[in-house]
């Protein structure tokens, strides 16, 4: 080794160390810019790094719960949830954006352009097609976008489609009621979603092993309506039918169970299927029957009749004069009836629905009493069914009356009722004097189908004695059997009843519009079975034929006449056959879909989380593979569609008519159903 | 004579090994930890067996060592493994050479710059020739290609010239150049790389004008500073492959490619971010279970202390190479001789270096070179390695009373 080395190392010591102190100060330097780097990174900016490192391997899931059934009173799913695959991406890892913008865009039909531009976002999660039909899984899965995912949720559904559409009402993609029963029950039906947090490794793999459920998702509690679905489905036909004989603009009705108070159908046409809520307007989704007041018109005159008749100062036999047919009004304007009359009964001013008459049998009340009897029949407040945006009608007090209110009143003018209230006030009548809350809510059920809380029928109050109530019985059998309501007779029954033609309103006030009727008939009847119904028609604008005798009543008839024909009361319980739904779904077993409307089908198909794959057209499910004898299983039933016609007769289905035919209604199968009334 | 060893250098470096073992294991989630253990009792038996191998035989097997190093960059450029090929495979063994020639080199260096007394070591002769020592390593492992590897040579070079004795103004002059590259890099200032590169120039001509009034020396500079910016706009342009622009490309903006190439960075950086102050824990980190951090067990093996033990952890590593590091530098200081002094400070620099590119990586201030972590990257060749460095430094250390 060179001695120089040493000799000059020990020389330059001092030079050795300045270099040291120059190296050491690199090296320092370094290090601090590694260390503060490090203090950033890991420090000032740790939860920024934390929430990317989160985002992109955790998901979080929500654990959905099903929203409580709405069911009928015999127990069938009038609303449920079904399963259904909702896609989304996380626009960060979308490779292929443009192609996974078009292919959703396809499916959900919204633009390529504003699924692109969410794609394109900073956002980190961006649904792409929520809620697919079966059908639309299918080609949705078609094809793998990497950064696409799928999440499982429930989607409301309602099997029966329109049936009872206004009353249901409908919930929003979240699965909130937005309107009727689903939002007026909506704390009830309503389901506590859990939490999920799960992850995924760098290439989008779910590992399952990891998954822990924050919270657990609790179901919704069922609730059980009065409604009938049979029953209902007979109003919303002959609605229907109605509509189309008349050309009218619309047609409301209600059947009612006077003694109990129960509602057992309720609806309006123009039907409104809630499962596409988008599709009808505001107008046709509404409950009308209780958003909506209308002027009651001469089905107000038997309440006036009960007010006059308990007043003690009119019998049955007082008779009136009713001027032929003219009479001149304090205020200078003429009361005028359709057909001249002389001298009437009480019962025969009813009979004949003389205004003349009536005006003069309610001047033997004073205003305060006339206004008293009307409020308490229940007008002028709401009738209490929960149900959102009821109305109270429109009752002035009596000290606001004109001089001419009180006639006008007395025959069903400047008076606005609900059609419910009607109902409810000629329950009364029908029923010997007790005025009954409108039964909605039969139970409550526990997401096991425990009862959790019953309502009972329930009476507001007595408002008229059981005699008065008996006279009016009578009298308003007379106006069905010799009067204006002879249209709604039915062979071997007792019907009582009213009929009811109104000028229109125009909307927005400015009196009555010339040609446009509000035509009704309201009544009752006693099944012989024991069962009591009443029945209110309202035929809105009709184009052939004005008066509710001929517009109306025949509607209400063939409903009764049908409903008479189930030969079953609804308060004895089921009127039909329990569904299949009924039956607690296994898990071995391929489930009978031979002769069930798609519809049906469908909810059999999504409470065991099978998938339906359908061939052809048609309303029923003619054939089916695996087939249910087959004792096979899987998750695809693939379903061949055909007509009622197709369908083996060998099939059980046939054998209960009455489920099939209601079902098959909304499906077009209508002649089928005809073919049952008697 | 007495052999006395370095035990606080040992122990330090004995500890981050079995640190590194154990993140390793943490990293890989396999068995790979069970041949890193394996490699690492055998390099601390190598390293510790190096102190008893007589004291002139280092400086004697300098130049040869440095012949065999070159030869096996040769070779391995004929018939080198792997994709790039870095690897020569003896039997079942699979060795890099670079690795190797690491210390060849900055042996041969050290032995070349420890024969010249101090003042001569400013001679152009002696620089010349010292540089051309690094270079041809440098441009052997450039072209494998291993751009990292390549520029670690030149990193240990400067250090040993200065502590060689040369003067500051000339380390100005290696280095100008260095910076001519970075000023006249058209990706870091895009369309004002003329006008940057343009002042830089003026302004170090216009400050050593100043400093010396010797023209030459300043027309020399100018030439060097100008003939580099030059050269990498031409290397920028023809020469880099695609992968290494975009290595580059990535650092300096690694968003532009989060799927891609900035990739790399971005989930190191989410990984240590992540980890805040105390770390997810041992065995929890989310980057490396759920694979989103590449090589996690080889080059990233920082970004999984950082997560797993948060910045507890990354300064624990850090303050251990820091120790270590200064203890190359003490030893440089009570060497005996000029070798093994300059020896000393060449294998520090050479660790600074991998140290700092590599956890500058993982941070984002330094690009993705592929350069391991010294004693805690998985694999056996770097092991090695830096385990013969720290044999020679506590060799050095032993000997230091000798003569």
């Amino acid at each position: 080794m060179a001695d120089g080395a040493r000799g000059d190392h020990a020389e330059s010591r001092a030079a050795a160390v300045r270099r040291l102190r120059w190296v050491l100060l690199g090296g320092a330097a370094m290090w601090i810019v590694a260390m503060g780097r490090l203090v950033q990174v890991q420090g000032i900016d740790r939860h920024y790094y934390a929430d990317r490192a989160r985002a992109q391997h955790e998901r979080l899931e929500v654990l959905s719960a099903r929203r409580g059934e709405i069911l009928d009173r015999a127990g069938r799913e009038l609303a449920l949830d079904v399963a259904s695959v909702s896609f989304y991406g996380h626009p960060a890892e979308v490779r292929d954006r443009s192609g996974a913008a078009r292919h959703f865009a396809n499916l959900s039909g919204r633009s390529v352009a504003e699924l692109t531009r969410q794609l394109n976002s900073d956002r980190p999660f961006v649904y792409l097609l929520r809620q697919t039909s079966d059908e639309d899984l299918e080609r949705a899965r078609a094809e793998n976008f990497q950064g696409v995912f799928e999440q499982k949720e429930v989607r409301r559904f309602y099997p029966y489609g329109h049936l009872a559409g206004q009353l249901l009402g409908f919930t929003n993609i979240d699965n909130e009621g937005r309107e009727g029963v689903e939002l007026a029950l909506n704390e009830l039906l309503a389901e506590e979603p859990g939490a999920a947090r799960s992850f995924v490794d760098s290439r989008g793999r779910f590992l399952p092993d990891r998954s822990e459920a924050t919270a657990p998702a609790r179901p919704g509690a069922s609730v059980r309506l009065t409604i009938d679905a049979v029953m209902q489905e007979i109003l919303e036909e002959e609605l229907a039918r109605a509509v189309a004989e008349s050309g009218a603009e619309s047609a409301l009705g209600i059947i009612s169970d006077p003694i109990t108070g129960d509602i057992l159908a309720l609806g309006s046409v123009p039907l409104f299927d809630p499962n596409r809520p988008g599709d009808s307007p505001a107008f046709h989704r509404r409950n009308r029957l209780i958003t909506d007041p209308f002027e009651p018109g001469s089905t107000l005159k038997p309440i006036t009749m009960a007010a006059v008749l308990d007043g003690r100062h009119v019998s049955t036999d007082t008779i009136v004069f009713c001027e032929q047919g003219a009479m001149e009004l304090a205020t200078g304007d003429t009361l005028r009836d359709t057909k001249p009359h002389g001298w009437l009964t009480a019962s025969e001013v009813m009979t004949n629905s003389s205004n003349i008459g009536m005006v003069k049998l309610a001047r033997t009340l004073r205003r305060a009493e006339l206004y008293e009897a009307l409020r308490a029949f229940g007008f002028g407040t709401r009738t209490g069914t929960g149900l959102p945006a009821e109305s109270a009608g429109l009752l002035h007090p009596a000290q606001e009356w004109s001089e001419r209110s009180l006639a006008t009143i007395a025959i069903g003018q400047e008076i606005s009722v609900t059609a419910v209230q009607l109902v409810q006030a000629f329950g009364a009548i029908a029923n010997g004097g007790q005025l009954m809350a409108p039964r909605l809510l039969a139970e409550i059920r526990g997401a096991n189908g425990e009862v959790l809380r019953r309502t009972e029928p329930q009476s507001v109050r007595r408002v008229i004695s059981a005699e008065t109530a008996v006279i009016l019985q009578q009298m308003l059998r007379g106006v069905v059997r010799d009067g204006t309501g002879r249209n709604a007779a039915i062979e071997g029954i007792d019907v009582a009843g009213k009929t009811g033609t109104a000028q229109r309103a125009r909307p927005g006030g400015g009196g009555y519009a010339d040609d446009e009727y509000v035509s009704s008939f309201i009544g009752f009847l006693q099944a012989p079975g024991g069962a009591h119904y009443i029945g209110l028609v309202v035929v809105e604008n009709p184009r052939i034929g004005k008066y509710g005798g001929t517009v109306a009543a025949p509607p209400f008839r063939r409903a009764m006449e049908r409903i008479l024909a189930l030969d079953g009361s609804p308060s004895a319980g089921p009127v039909v056959a329990l569904d299949a739904a009924h039956t607690p779904p296994s898990q071995e077993t391929v489930p009978d879909l031979r002769g069930l409307p798609l519809a049906r089908a469908r909810v059999q198909a999504a409470r065991r989380g099978l998938t339906l794959h359908l061939q052809g057209q048609g309303p029923l499910v003619v054939s089916q593979d695996p087939s249910p004898t087959a004792g096979g299983s899987g998750s695809v039933i693939v379903c061949r569609l055909g007509s009622a016609d197709d369908v083996p007769p060998s099939m059980p289905s046939r054998r209960t008519p009455l489920r099939q035919a209601v079902l098959m209604r909304k499906l077009g199968a209508r002649q089928q159903f005809a073919a049952l009334s008697p | 004579m007495r052999r006395e060893l370095d035990l606080s250098l040992l122990v330090a470096v004995a500890m981050m090994i079995a640190f590194g073992v154990t993140m390793v294991y943490s990293a890989s989630g396999s068995d790979v930890w069970r041949s890193q253990g394996l490699f690492a009792i055998i390099a601390l038996f190598v390293a510790v067996a190096i102190v008893y191998v007589p004291e002139k035989l280092f400086y004697d097997l300098a130049y040869p060592l440095y012949g065999i190093g070159m030869l096996s960059l040769i070779v391995v450029l004929v018939w080198g493994t792997g994709s790039p090929a870095r690897w020569l495979a003896i039997g079942s063994l699979r060795l890099q050479p670079a690795e190797f020639a690491k210390i060849a080199t900055i042996m041969a260096i050290a032995r070349f710059l420890g024969d010249q007394s101090s003042e001569r070591v400013s001679g152009p002769r002696t620089i010349g020739l010292a540089v051309l020592l690094a270079a041809l390593p440098m441009g052997l492992v450039a072209r494998q290609p291993d751009l990292g590897t390549a520029v670690s040579f030149g990193a240990a070079l400067i250090p040993m010239l200065y502590w060689a004795g040369m003067r500051p103004l000339h380390v100005f002059f290696l280095t100008a150049p260095m910076l001519s590259v970075v000023f006249s890099f058209e990706p870091l200032w895009q369309d004002q790389a003329p006008i940057v590169f343009a002042l830089f120039i003026i302004l170090s001509s216009v400050i050593i004008q100043l400093l010396l009034a010797r023209l030459w020396v300043t027309l020399t500079l100018l030439g060097v500073n100008l003939s580099a910016g030059l050269v990498t706009t031409y290397l920028w342009a023809n020469f880099l492959r695609g992968y290494q622009k975009a290595r580059i490309m990535t650092f300096l903006n690694p968003e532009s490619d989060a799927l891609g190439s900035g990739w790399n960075i971005i989930q190191s950086k989410i990984a240590i971010g992540s980890g805040g102050p105390t770390g997810k824990g041992f065995l929890q980190g989310t980057q490396t279970k759920y694979e989103f951090l590449p090589a996690a067990h080889t080059d990233f093996i920082f970004s999984v202390i950082g997560e797993e033990l948060g910045f507890v952890g990354s300064v624990f590593v850090l303050s251990l190479f820091l120790f270590v590091i200064w203890r190359c530098l003490y030893i440089g200081t009570v060497a005996n001789n000029r070798f093994a002094s300059l020896l000393a400070v060449g294998l520090g620099s050479m660790l600074t270096f991998h140290v700092f590119v590599n956890v500058g990586m993982t941070i984002g201030v330094m690009p993705v070179t592929g350069l391991p972590l010294p004693f805690l990257s998985y694999g056996g060749s770097s092991l090695l390695t830096n385990c013969l460095a720290v044999g020679l430094l506590l060799h050095i250390y032993a000997h230091r009373h000798e003569y």
